[in-house]
């Protein structure tokens, strides 16, 4: 058990929501400016809790997903005291058990309303490095899948494609074979992002003398790697195809 | 009988704390909660990437421990032939399924594999059948899931 572990979900949830007393907010906050990892879960419950926000701007109370986050716990406790009140059972008289079995019966209906529902945006990054034409059809097809998927059901979701290497050739003017596709599903969905990674166009200009112009629907970001990483870090899904 | 009186006290209070631990221990599991997840993609049809994945999967059980990761390997596009009575590695899939690793076959690609060919891919057993490689492999990842991809 190292120190970050220490400290519950349901405890951090609390010191987003400024639930803590003085003491304890300052006890999280010093055992988190030495604990990378510590911070880290601090900051997803925090992002959790504004992404949530931005979800359900008019009911910012009611944060569902902070409750399913706690779940376990909650389920834990009940299913403990509804043990312990067993064990106790087998002691006492069941006459002196009443009174501690009814609150636990108390408790039940509690746990059917923590069902998890975060209405969060679903965030993927695709990532391809290679020239295939088979693999650049796949990947093409299931962008275009993902973001049908995601329309037709009424979930939001941004997609964004990330092209290095020779993958850097799909957004390349003048040689790539999908440049119709990519203007259909740029015209088509709002939430579709290309992005070519700067530094390979440096590289292959450089090594080949060509000027490499990308397409209109594509932006050039400095390095593919490091912005794939990142968006990573900030919790997106990653496809590598 | 004050004593007896005190020393079921006691009793009653050890089996509480035991009854307290082996609650949530149980209903951890029962949920689901392990400590480490991880997904492990398969997307092409060459078999030693594919075997490599194999032996991701049971390498990460290994060191963690079985009860401690879940491991599932979704298969889609090119890799699905992976899953299906054709590959070569049938028998040791179906001998990982019932360790626990989970196979998750792409229903997409199925259906696409009929399409062309006009036979319907059959799948080893103990593999499942998710509607979409991809969506799934998104899925869990939010749920938390490490991403590796051989």
């Amino acid at each position: 058990m190292n120190d970050q572990n220490l400290y519950s979900d349901e405890f951090i949830n609390a010191f987003v929501d400024n639930e803590l007393s003085p003491g304890e907010r300052a006890e999280l906050l010093s055992a988190a400016s030495s604990s990378k990892e510590l911070s880290q879960r601090i900051c997803q419950m925090q992002r959790l809790k504004e992404m949530l926000k931005t979800a359900y701007p008019e009911q910012t109370n009611n944060s569902s997903s902070m409750h399913s986050r706690g779940r376990t716990g909650w389920l834990g406790y009940a299913a403990a005291a509804v043990v312990g009140a067993f064990s106790v059972f087998v002691v006492l008289q069941p006459q002196q058990m009443r009174s501690i079995a009814e609150p636990v019966a108390a408790i039940q209906p509690e746990l059917n309303h923590s069902v998890s529902q975060t209405g969060a945006t679903s965030r993927v990054v695709f990532h391809i490095s290679n020239d295939d034409l088979a693999v650049a059809d796949e990947l093409f097809d299931q962008v275009e899948f993902v973001l049908q998927e995601y329309a037709a059901s009424g979930r939001p979701i941004r997609v964004e494609v990330v092209a290095n290497n020779q993958g850097l050739r799909l957004f390349q003017q003048g040689r790539t074979l999908f440049e119709k596709r990519i203007a259909d599903l740029d015209s088509r969905y709002q939430n579709i992002t290309f992005a070519a990674c700067g530094n390979t166009m440096e590289r292959i200009q450089k090594e080949t003398g060509e000027t490499i112009e990308v397409l209109p629907q594509a932006v050039i970001i400095r390095s593919g790697i490091s912005f794939v990483a990142r968006r990573q870090k900030q919790g997106w899904s990653y496809i590598k195809v | 009988m004050k004593q007896v009186k005190q020393s079921l006290v006691i009793l009653q209070m050890v089996l509480l704390g035991l009854a307290l631990s082996f609650g949530q221990g149980v209903l951890a599991a029962m949920d689901g909660e392990v400590k480490h997840k991880v997904v492990i993609q398969v997307s092409t049809d060459d078999e030693r990437t594919q075997q490599i994945a194999l032996n991701n999967a049971v390498n990460v059980q290994k060191a963690l421990g079985q009860d401690n990761v879940a491991v599932e390997i979704v298969a889609y596009g090119p890799g699905l032939g992976m899953l299906t009575m054709a590959s070569k590695q049938k028998d040791r899939i179906s001998s990982l399924a019932m360790q626990d690793i989970t196979f998750s076959a792409c229903g997409n690609t199925m259906q696409k594999v009929e399409q062309k060919t006009g036979k319907k891919p059959v799948l080893v057993e103990g593999v499942k059948v998710v509607p979409a490689g991809v969506l799934r492999i998104m899925e869990l990842q939010e749920q938390g899931y490490a991403y590796v991809r051989p």
